[in-house]
């Protein structure tokens, strides 16, 4: 019974130990991958985690989660998970877009089949260059770091310099970028989105919860990773009680040989040796080779080369999904992750000109015969509802050039009835120019206010608080539209960019 | 011949002036357009004028009761 109490507590023991470890490994896993998406995010650039071959400008991802969680997915983690593909258009103006600049095939061989032309170890040598900083870290022996850092040669360089805590640089070396306007790939997205309204309809954005499409317009991508260890501490000689470490095979100690006998010969068969080593550690078969290329007592540098190059970060911009499945305007990624509120511009546009002319041409595609028009105008048309039937506050203006500022309806005088949307866009049309001229009012000394013989301080005054009465009353029927934002978005999205197929 | 009963009717012109700062045609353009389709939309207008006179710079508009 004793045996048995003993060998339970030190079966606990170990559990709890080696949950330790493994919680600690996993900290530092997340730590290392977070640190290097970090190092890509700094450089205005969304790290895509793990690198991979398959993404290129044109992939439309659904993004269904609230802009919230996005965020602080993206600061816990570092990057955005790219699991949703819904589609891959193939931009159809790269050769425009790179016109007087780099060779992009042509109509049938494009991009980036052109730059990946397979058996051509040379051909990405015709993208565009780009240049990433270098980035440092400490890193410790743990199992699977390989799994953490997009890189495998770290483990392996650890095990050569006999440590298991080293200061470690990552280099992109030999990045390219290519990608394409913006412009000219919404308007892409736009003819895909017509063929495919029903596909996004159902996806359409409510109130409570916004859907988009995630675009990619650039890919950042290398075909190799320099990394490079410096030891922070020499541990093995104590360890390994005198085996000299792998790294000393290249400086054999000088006290044991002739100074003489060190020739540079010696040290080029072990560095062969050496590399050779590292070869069979890391060969894999995705086409990964890491190779040896510097090392020192405690030191050591390798490049990782991959068989293409590999998509390692992207730039892309999102749209937000509307009424019907119509497509917003474009935002970039990056100022989503980045803006703690987001101004979205449809949603705030309750620009009241941008309202009116939505209104007004989407009266005209209904009349024409778009019945998704025609049933926003009857959506839009219920609206007139939020305009009150009496004036809140006094509305002011000027009735001719030169002439005082006057007030042309009174408060609480009947505010005139009209029976479509148009109501509400006159109304805060009404507001914000009797707001303007009263700013005007304010400013220029030589115009006078009816009533007030003279521009006496306690003139300004109540023209200040008749500024105040007016935008209570502007922020009032913009807080009551803002409840309607996603009709208001749909519409003013179908005005612009829809069209039934 | 018998005086035929004329009904006269005097139409009524009203005037608004509204200030715009604003020096290129496509911000005055901006402006006359968020005038025209908010607070002067729904007014029957006649005729609109663009004031240049010294500081008070403008929309002057003539329009029918």
């Amino acid at each position: 019974m004793k045996r048995f109490a003993r060998a339970c507590i030190w079966g606990g023991l170990v559990l709890v130990l080696t949950n330790c470890i493994s919680t600690q490994q996993k900290r530092q896993l997340e730590l290392v991958a977070k640190d290097w998406c970090l190092n890509i995010g700094a450089s205005q650039v969304i790290p895509v985690y793990p690198l991979t071959e398959d993404i290129q400008p044109g992939d439309i991802f659904l993004v269904q989660v609230p802009i919230e969680n996005q965020r602080n997915e993206y600061r816990g983690r570092g990057f955005l998970p790219l699991d949703n593909l819904i589609y891959r258009l193939n931009p159809r103006q790269y050769s425009k877009f790179y016109e007087k600049s780099f060779k992009v095939g042509n109509a049938d061989k494009e991009l980036p089949f052109f730059w990946l032309n397979p058996g051509n170890k040379e051909a990405w040598n015709l993208a565009p260059l780009s240049c990433f900083p270098t980035y440092s870290f400490s890193v410790r022996q743990g199992g699977g770091l390989n799994l953490a850092l997009p890189v495998q040669g770290i483990p392996v360089g650890l095990s050569l310099l006999g440590t298991n805590s080293a200061q470690c640089s990552v280099q992109i070396a030999n990045a390219r970028t290519y990608g394409i306007d913006i412009l000219s790939l919404c308007d892409d997205v736009h003819s895909w989105e017509r063929d495919n309204r029903e596909f996004l309809r159902p996806y359409a954005s409510t109130d409570k919860n916004q859907n988009y499409i995630r675009v990619i317009n650039r890919v950042f991508l290398t075909g190799c990773i320099r990394i490079t260890l410096q030891a922070e501490k020499s541990e093995s000689a104590g360890v390994s009680g005198g085996i000299p470490k792998p790294v000393e095979l290249l400086t054999p100690a000088i006290d044991k040989k002739e100074p003489g006998s060190i020739s540079m010969t010696e040290y080029k068969e072990n560095f062969t040796k050496m590399s050779d080593m590292v070869n069979q550690a890391t060969k894999t078969d995705a086409g990964v080779t890491v190779k040896l290329v510097g090392a020192s007592a405690r030191l050591i540098s390798m490049d990782e080369k991959f068989a293409r190059p590999l998509v390692f970060g992207y730039l892309a911009f999102d749209m937000m999904i509307g009424y019907e499945g119509v497509l917003g305007p474009p935002i970039p990624t990056r100022a989503f992750l980045a803006e703690e509120k987001i101004n979205y511009p449809i949603e705030s546009t309750f620009q009241n000109a941008e309202l009116g002319f939505c209104f007004k041409r989407l009266s005209e595609l209904g009349e024409a015969g778009d019945q998704s028009a025609k049933k926003l105008v009857w959506e839009l048309n219920k609206l007139i509802s939020l305009v009150p039937k009496k004036y809140p506050c006094h509305i002011f203006g000027f009735r001719d050039v030169n002439k005082p500022i006057e007030i042309i309806n009174q408060v609480d005088s009947d505010v005139r009835p009209i029976s479509d949307f148009t109501a509400v866009t006159w109304y805060q049309g009404t507001l914000i120019q009797s707001i303007n001229d009263m700013e005007i009012a304010l400013k220029d000394q030589n115009v006078q206010i009816l009533d007030f013989t003279k521009r006496t301080p306690d003139a300004e005054v109540y023209l200040r608080e008749q500024i105040e009465d007016n935008r209570k009353a502007l922020k009032s029927i913009q807080e009551r539209l803002n409840s309607y934002k996603t009709l208001i978005r749909s519409a003013i999205n179908y005005s612009l960019f829809g069209k039934e197929k | 011949m018998p005086k035929k009963n004329i009904t006269s009717y005097t139409l009524r012109e009203n005037t608004l002036f509204a200030g715009d700062t604003h020096t290129t045609a496509s911000d005055k353009n901006a402006a006359l357009a968020a005038l025209l389709v908010g607070a002067w939309q729904v007014l029957s207008i006649v005729r609109i004028e663009r004031i240049e006179i010294g500081a008070s710079k403008g929309w002057r508009i003539t329009y029918r009761n």
